[in-house]
């Protein structure tokens, strides 16, 4: 890595924060959205100061956050960010503090009360720098709004506070970078259409050579389904891939990729809602020019929030349905379409792990379970499973080079929970997922004296179809 | 008898109920009435398939059992499910107050005799288990837990509630320690020896009820009085605060945050 890393201070995270994106990148973003943001001359800190205000007053999740938490802390021992690192302003109820004092400094109680009430008494571009390092820390993983009494979701809070932070020209490079690579080429990595089409030529011959099957792909064609992968799948899970490809052939699905979409993940999701959007609509637009009746998508996890409760809808306005490809491969065993045969994946201890948006507002816990019960021989539920699963670390915009050393600490309750359990193999099927784990287990097995390995699901899969 | 304690007593309570019921209503509409969510609509994290019966089930363990909270932090999960359950069973046994007792008996078939009885072993269990589990969690609150999560190291969390406890956190648990401490006081000191005294606050109320104050009842009952203040100012502070937590479930109903969208994987043809 050519910059040196920030250290990780226990009890201090203020240290670490993403590179921020820089002016022209921001302006192409705003472009495509149809955003103008304020000029120069604008003062940010009451800008920033309006746009929360405004937020607060028509956005229900600020609300919710910001009227009815009690101050209990039950959300301080099972956030991830928190637990891992000890700053309790890198804790939910510590990051939505940040902006309640800030509210509360324009609220009656808290012009009269002042500090008592906890109400900010000076904002300053010292604190809105403050707001930057901490709202993105947050993994979003909603870990805090499952166990809060009430569901304050920090997660939204975050998503508002950065979208603001994004307005005044304060974004993660790397998400905003992400974003722009999505939007401009219809998915993560900026693969081109020959790209594309070299790696999927590469990728059937291996399976030809693995499996004894010749499977065709059909690209930017008319066909019933639209099949959306991950464009990390065609760099670094190629073993996933492999494994939608054959079961897409072995299922004997009409299906297309398209040029225009080949991704999963929604990088909106990170930043703000009008790219959530815009990404969303890449999808919908794809769907409809292919004329196809279903989409079909891969592995990711917070890819699938986004996709099932913005994108699925839309889609249906045109007709159109929205799966995950889980679902299919159930839908195949159970009715017999497909035969598996557990000894492929060999006498390993598999572990389970839920990516956070398959369980908190995916409703995608007992699928992927399913299909495990059916590919491996050995697996481990783990202890903090569904709804109480870790975020791998890496969600969140946590994915970029100098997040690591915040990264790896936040990786390691996962970690830890899948050696203590005595799995040799994890299982999360999700690229953010797997993108993280290519970035921490090898620190982590160093770390811990262990070699654990890791997988997508439909690796899994791929290996255990018989064909 | 002074013009303002006929005032505090006799019609300060029905402004009381006035911000009370008002408030609410106000603090509801403020609450629905936005319409934007963040990005993603109000997905509920909870909830897998969030139809009517499955949310109805989560509120209702949420409330009455608290069972997310085991999993963080006993002590807070102890010191909530003693302190609510007390002031729910204390907060009905106020019915038998503001009753009067010819009409419990008529109406309810509970004579003045077994009136006294629930009200000194039910109300007294009450208000000891609520004192009990506020007294766990303002002692939580102020003095800080540590609570140990063991994977393969062990996570030492600390829960610095000081940080995070501000003056209308405090205010809460002052005015309501004060409030059930008076009436425990009451229920356990005063009616054992005084079996007239829930009769002469029942009048009291109950000319309230009937919209004919009449005061001279609790003349005599300054424990009473106080109690009555305190709860007067907490049931008008009550809207205005996040006292109005009970009421956040409303945001995890699929009335208001959108039902789950359900995949359909029938539909599909191959």
């Amino acid at each position: 890595m050519a910059h040196k890393l920030p250290e990780f201070r226990y009890g201090d995270t203020s240290n670490i924060k993403p590179h921020k994106a820089d002016a022209k990148l921001l302006e192409r973003l705003h472009s495509r959205v149809n955003f103008k943001p304020p000029g120069p001359e604008t003062d940010r800190i009451a800008y920033f100061k309006r746009r929360l205000l405004e937020e607060f007053d028509s956005n229900r999740n600020v609300k919710l956050a910001v009227e009815t938490c009690v101050h209990c802390g039950a959300c301080l021992t099972v956030c991830p960010t928190y637990i891992t690192t000890g700053d309790i302003k890198n804790s939910p109820v510590g990051r939505a503090e940040l902006i309640r004092a800030i509210i509360k400094g324009e609220k009656p109680s808290g012009k009269i009360f002042g500090k008592a009430v906890n109400a900010l008494r000076k904002f300053d571009e010292n604190y809105l720098e403050m707001l930057y390092t901490y709202y993105w820390q947050c993994l979003l993983c909603r870990k805090c709004a499952t166990y809060c009494p009430f569901g304050v979701d920090q997660a939204t809070l975050t998503r508002t506070v950065r979208s603001i932070l994004y307005e005044i020209g304060m974004a993660s490079r790397f998400v905003v970078t992400t974003i722009d690579n999505m939007e401009r080429t219809g998915n993560n990595m900026a693969l081109t259409p020959a790209a594309i089409k070299n790696i999927l030529d590469f990728v059937i011959k291996e399976i030809k050579e693995e499996k004894g099957v010749e499977i065709k792909v059909k690209v930017d064609q008319p066909a019933y389904a639209l099949f959306l992968p991950s464009s990390a799948d065609f760099f670094m899970n190629i073993e996933t891939l492999k494994g939608h490809l054959l079961f897409m052939h072995a299922i004997g699905m009409d299906y297309t990729v398209s040029t225009k979409a080949l991704e999963v993940a929604n990088f909106g999701l990170f930043l703000d809602p009008r790219h959530l959007r815009y990404i969303g609509e890449i999808y919908v637009s794809a769907a409809r020019e292919l004329g196809v009746k279903l989409a079909v998508f891969c592995e990711c996890g917070h890819g699938w929030h986004a996709f099932k409760n913005y994108v699925v809808p839309r889609l249906r306005e045109y007709g159109i349905e929205g799966v995950h490809i889980f679902h299919l491969v159930v839908d195949a065993i159970k009715g017999g379409k497909i035969k598996l045969n557990p000894e492929a994946n060999g006498d390993i201890v598999y572990m389970y792990q839920d990516p956070d948006y398959y369980a908190r507002g995916g409703d995608l816990t007992e699928e992927p379970r399913f299909i495990m019960n059916h590919v491996v021989k050995k697996w481990i539920d783990p202890e903090y499973s569904r709804g109480k699963t870790w975020c791998c670390g890496g969600q969140g915009g946590m994915l970029a080079d100098e997040m690591l050393p915040l990264a790896i600490q936040y990786s390691r309750l996962w970690y830890e929970d899948a050696i203590r359990h005595g799995a040799q193999w994890v299982v999360r099927p999700c690229s953010i997922c797997k993108a993280q784990l290519s970035h921490v287990v090898p620190h982590l097995n160093k770390m811990y004296g262990k070699d654990l390995k890791y997988s997508g699901l439909m690796d899994l899969v791929y290996r255990a179809l018989v064909v | 008898m002074n013009i303002a304690y006929l005032i505090l007593y006799g019609y300060v309570p029905y402004a009381v109920m006035l911000i009370f019921i008002v408030g609410i209503v106000y603090r509801l509409v403020r609450w629905l009435t936005p319409k934007g969510l963040t990005g993603l609509y109000n997905v509920n994290a909870t909830v897998n398939g969030d139809d009517y019966g499955k949310i109805t089930l989560e509120i209702l363990k949420r409330i009455f059992l608290f069972y997310t909270l085991p999993d963080t932090d006993n002590t807070l999960f102890i010191g909530s499910l003693l302190f609510h359950w007390g002031i729910w069973i204390a907060l009905i046994g106020h019915l038998g107050i503001i009753i009067p007792s010819k009409y419990l008996e008529s109406w309810f078939g509970i004579s003045p005799s077994l009136h006294h009885v629930i009200a000194l072993y039910v109300g007294g269990t009450a208000g000891t288990i609520a004192l009990v589990g506020l007294l766990i969690l303002i002692t939580r609150r102020i003095t800080g837990r540590t609570v140990t999560i063991k994977l393969v190291n062990e996570y030492k969390v600390r829960i610095p509630l000081t940080m995070l406890s501000f003056l209308d956190d405090y205010f809460a648990v002052a005015i309501l320690l004060a409030i059930i401490a008076l009436g425990l006081a009451q229920t356990l000191g005063i009616t054992p020896t005084h079996p007239t005294y829930i009769d002469e606050i029942s009048n009291w109320m109950w000319s309230l009820v009937t919209l004919h104050p009449n005061v001279s009842y609790i003349v005599a009952d300054p424990l009473l009085q106080v109690h009555a203040l305190l709860a007067m100012i907490f049931i008008a502070y009550f809207p205005w605060s996040k006292m109005m937590h009970p009421f956040s479930f409303i945001y995890i109903s699929p009335t208001v945050a959108r039902p789950s969208i359900k995949i359909k994987v029938r539909s599909v043809q191959r």
